[in-house]
């Protein structure tokens, strides 16, 4: 009888020890390395993407690193050249302009190191540029989407649109985003049949100054129907501006991108209509999966990372949940 | 024979190494009370920095310095100015843009309560330190940059009268004034003099010492070379016997 | 005529009469004459404040000869450290005091590194804007924390510092007005104040006369990093948030402030009533500008321009009627 249970002992050990050894498996991508070369810098944004690729990372086994150049061209080419020197499994990179890119990445391609876009691609997509394929957001789409959101409301409210005026706010008017999202927004503008529009050199990214740019125009120019934040910070002092103009909540339709406190805030009091979240973790996120699938599978897909627009109170309290985690 | 106490100053065996640099090698140097004395010599002979020992801004490597007899130590400006020892730089001594008053009282300032300045005090004590001395200004609110060369002088000689001074030392006062700045620097000079004020006067201009000095000390290369009573010698003789000093071998 | 020209031997005193000038042809010319609208004044008394009253501190610092780029890494660090002690459960007045005096202590690094190295302070407070900048974005992921509901709109906390009183005018400018004030005092009739000013015109002349000058050249930086503590709560209360971006660009703008009122850049020449025109005198300009319908897009480059020909008309009329 005592043998039996020897017996019994010895194979639930086995069995477990088994098990445990199984379980230990290696991760899929476990020894890989993968590097984003990004334009990115110190705004919460880029934290966000930081933590989808280190999240993805953390899931695959593998490792990542990411470049942040602070807008800097020359400096960003010089890290792609550091990075390709690295031989990784993999480049993801923000592809921030139409030619400089073009040679760097035909050249780690015929090194055979793989290389995909994300976050901005070349105005000509694969046209334009040898990347495998591309991560990211469409700019102009999400702010065509927001605009068309707003021009919606406002005919909702029965607003005479061809004598509305649309402002646009810009941290740094000439800067790519800045370009690309107001171009999405007078796209939208040429559907509703809106014609007049100014850009706000909303004069950098520090908040005293934007929002007294803010403040400022819309005292100058009480006929300001719509207004539009193409940044994070210019779309975080709408509401405190609005306010100091003495505009109630919706005399004004606004509306921008991402979703600091304040928007979020803002939305909630009314002031705000929506506001696009990036969902900019998915562009770290899947730039890090779609390396290891096409290492593993040869996969190269188009992603769409999408625009969500933040609108209501719902997506509002998902947004706030989430946010502390660095997820949106 | 002298004794101690006639001396207002002494140092005895003043040694200082800067680095390398061998800067005073075994000085003595004294001033009477009331008396002017003529410090001359070329350019590296160590004057300057004699004397910056004295006022407190360097320390001497060897030696001891006696003050009205008593042995004493001069670590910094303040105590060289608490013993009643004031210098009067060439450049330094007052901000350009500060006022008259303000320089005068610069670091010394006469306080009300909490520390506010008691400009009232502060504007009256400088006209009248600068009548002493024979100097007409307007207002005690002048930024000191509007003055000239020779005024300027004089504004420092009369902050160093008005703090009770036994000793003032004057590093090179007339360098760069015209003619007749350099008369009414030398007559401030008189003027300390009749207040029976010692005073160390340093310069290259052997006619300017002559003029205002009873008694000169010639330095080369660290080392006191001469020391000789007006009366025994004239401009001509102190020119040679710089001259020889800066050509002996040590 | 004799007390005009006394008048315009000050240095700020030509930006003073363009100040005067601006105002009047913008409230002149501005449509609806909306310059003097009170909205408009109560928007310009709520934001000038965040750069005036750190453009104090700057103002007197280089008063004494030194300068401080780091104001824009120590304002945002102060903030972070203000929404975090919120976050732990510090009550906002101890959050506050916790803020300033980080400040302080980032101020008196800025003061011990720049006298006991003997490095410009250009450099030294270079280096402490980038160090400081770098290890804010790695603790705090540069994520914005939101601190409204610690500090309701309404609460006592938010009202005593971005609240308004007779209902529209700003406390902000109130603040203002007692730094300015304080400050003042201290640099004009304080003998504190005669140290700086001499410590910035001739400072072998005031260590000659017995001036710690290098204490009076910390106790400087330290208040600097004091008002950046208490100007980042202020903001942070108001913006409903720290924001990893707070503060950028105030090195610059702040010397711009205290330059264009009369502080010279070799120190020993500057006074509180100057900053307080130099940091009224650009927002200002900006404003109006604004309000007269010139377009928007590149006025910044007009606003730099501008601030060029302010110090050379100060130093131009300063000079002819020296």
């Amino acid at each position: 009888m005592k043998r039996a249970w020897i017996v019994v002992l010895v194979i639930s050990l086995l069995v477990f020890s088994a098990s445990w050894v199984v379980a230990q498996e290696a991760k899929p991508a476990e020894g890989m390395y993968f590097r984003l070369v990004t334009h990115g810098g110190d705004d919460p944004f880029w934290a966000v993407v930081q933590k989808g690729a280190n999240d993805a990372a953390k899931e695959l086994g593998c490792r990542v690193d990411i470049d942040l150049c602070g807008g800097d061209l020359a400096l960003q080419q010089k890290r792609f050249q550091e990075a390709v020197a690295l031989k990784p499994q993999g480049i993801a990179l923000v592809i921030n302009d139409d030619t400089a890119w073009d040679k760097p990445v035909e050249d780690a391609l015929a090194q055979g190191i793989p290389v995909i876009g994300m976050n901005n691609d070349d105005s000509q997509g694969a046209a334009g540029n040898a990347r495998l394929c591309y991560i990211g957001q469409s700019e102009k789409a999400a702010a065509y989407r927001l605009a068309r959101k707003l021009f919606d409301t406002a005919k909702a409210k029965g607003i005479d649109l061809s004598k509305a005026h649309v402002a646009m706010a810009a941290e740094v008017p000439g800067a790519n985003y800045a370009k690309i999202r107001s171009s999405g927004v007078i796209e939208a503008m040429g559907e509703y049949g809106i014609t007049s529009y100014e850009i706000i050199d909303a004069g950098g990214l520090e908040m005293t100054t934007v929002e007294a740019r803010e403040t400022s125009y819309l005292l100058a120019h009480p006929e300001t129907t719509f207004l539009i934040g193409l940044g994070g910070i210019c779309t975080d002092r709408l509401t405190a501006s609005l306010k100091a103009a003495g505009r109630n909540p919706g005399e004004v339709i606004a509306g921008g991108f991402d979703t600091t406190p304040d928007t979020l805030n803002g939305i909630r009091e009314g002031y705000i209509t929506a506001t696009i979240d990036q969902q900019q973790y998915l562009q770290g996120y899947f730039a890090v999966y779609v390396l290891y699938l096409y290492n593993k599978y040869g996969f190269t897909p188009n992603i769409d990372t999408g625009g969500y627009l933040v609108d209501s109170p719902d997506k509002i309290a998902l947004i706030e949940k989430l946010s502390p985690l660095h997820v949106r | 024979m002298e004794t101690g106490n006639d001396f207002l100053v002494r140092m005895v065996g003043i040694h200082k190494w800067f680095g390398r640099v061998y800067a005073l090698r075994g000085v003595d140097f004294e001033v009477r009370r009331g008396e002017t004395v003529g410090l001359i010599g070329d350019n590296g002979a160590g004057k300057s920095t004699l004397i910056k020992i004295l006022s407190g801004y360097h320390q001497a490597d060897q030696g001891d310095i006696y003050f009205e007899g008593q042995k004493v130590k001069i670590r910094s400006p303040r105590d060289a100015r608490n013993l009643g020892i004031e210098t009067v730089y060439q450049e330094q001594a007052l901000a350009p843009n500060l006022s008259i008053s303000r320089n005068i009282f610069m670091g010394r300032e006469p306080v009300r309560r909490l520390g506010i300045m008691d400009k009232k005090v502060m504007d009256e004590e400088s006209m009248k330190a600068l009548a002493n001395l024979g100097l007409r200004l307007r207002s005690p609110d002048l930024p000191v940059v509007t003055l000239s060369g020779g005024e300027r002088q004089g504004v420092a000689i009369a902050r160093a009268l008005h703090f009770k001074a036994k000793l003032v030392i004057l590093d090179e006062p007339t360098v760069a004034l015209s003619v007749k700045e350099v008369e009414e620097v030398l007559e401030f000079v008189r003027q300390l003099q009749r207040e029976k004020v010692s005073v160390v006067f340093i310069t290259h201009n052997l006619y300017h010492a002559f003029d205002i000095a009873e008694r000169f000390v010639v330095m080369a290369r660290g080392l006191k070379m001469a020391d000789v009573k007006k009366e025994d010698t004239s401009p001509q003789g102190l020119s040679e016997l710089v001259l020889k000093s800066a050509f002996v071998a040590v | 005529m004799e007390r005009f020209t006394k008048f315009l031997r000050q240095r700020a005193a030509s930006t003073f009469l363009v100040f005067v000038g601006l105002v009047i042809i913008f409230s002149l010319f501005s449509p609806r004459h909306v310059f003097i609208n009170a909205r408009n004044i109560a928007a310009l008394g709520k934001l000038f404040p965040d750069l005036g009253v750190v453009a104090l501190g700057v103002g007197m610092l280089m008063i004494c000869g030194e300068f401080d780029l780091s104001v824009a890494s120590v304002l945002p660090f102060c903030a972070y450290i203000f929404a975090r002690s919120l976050y732990v459960g510090i009550a906002p007045v101890w959050g506050m005091v916790l803020a300033i005096l980080v400040g302080c202590g980032l101020g008196w690094i800025n003061g011990f590194l720049t006298v006991k190295t003997r490095m410009p302070s250009f450099i030294t407070t270079l280096g402490t804007l980038m160090f400081w900048r770098g290890i804010l974005y790695v603790w705090s992921q540069m994520m914005p924390l939101g601190i409204r509901q610690y500090i309701p709109t309404g609460s006592s906390f938010e009202k005593v510092f971005a609240g308004t009183i007779v209902g529209f005018f700003p406390v902000q400018s109130l603040w203002f007005a007692l730094f300015a004030v304080v400050l003042g005092v201290l640099l004009h009739y304080h003998r504190f104040g005669n140290w700086v000013y001499a410590t910035g015109d001739n400072r072998d002349a005031a260590r000659a006369m017995g001036i710690n000058t290098d204490w009076v050249k910390t106790l400087c930086f330290v208040i600097v990093g004091a008002l950046c503590g208490f100007v980042a709560c202020m903001q942070s209360v108001r913006i409903g948030s720290f924001a990893a971006t707070q503060g950028i660009g105030m090195e610059l703008r702040s010397i711009a402030a205290c330059v264009v009122g009369g502080t010279s850049l070799r120190g020993g020449v500057g006074s509180m009533s100057g900053v307080t025109l130099g940091a009224l005198t650009i927002p200002i300009l900006d404003n109006g500008l604004i309000l007269l319908r010139v377009p928007v897009f590149g006025i910044t480059a007009f606003i730099g321009l501008a601030t060029i020909l302010f110090v050379v008309l100060n130093t131009y009329v300063e000079r002819r009627f020296r």
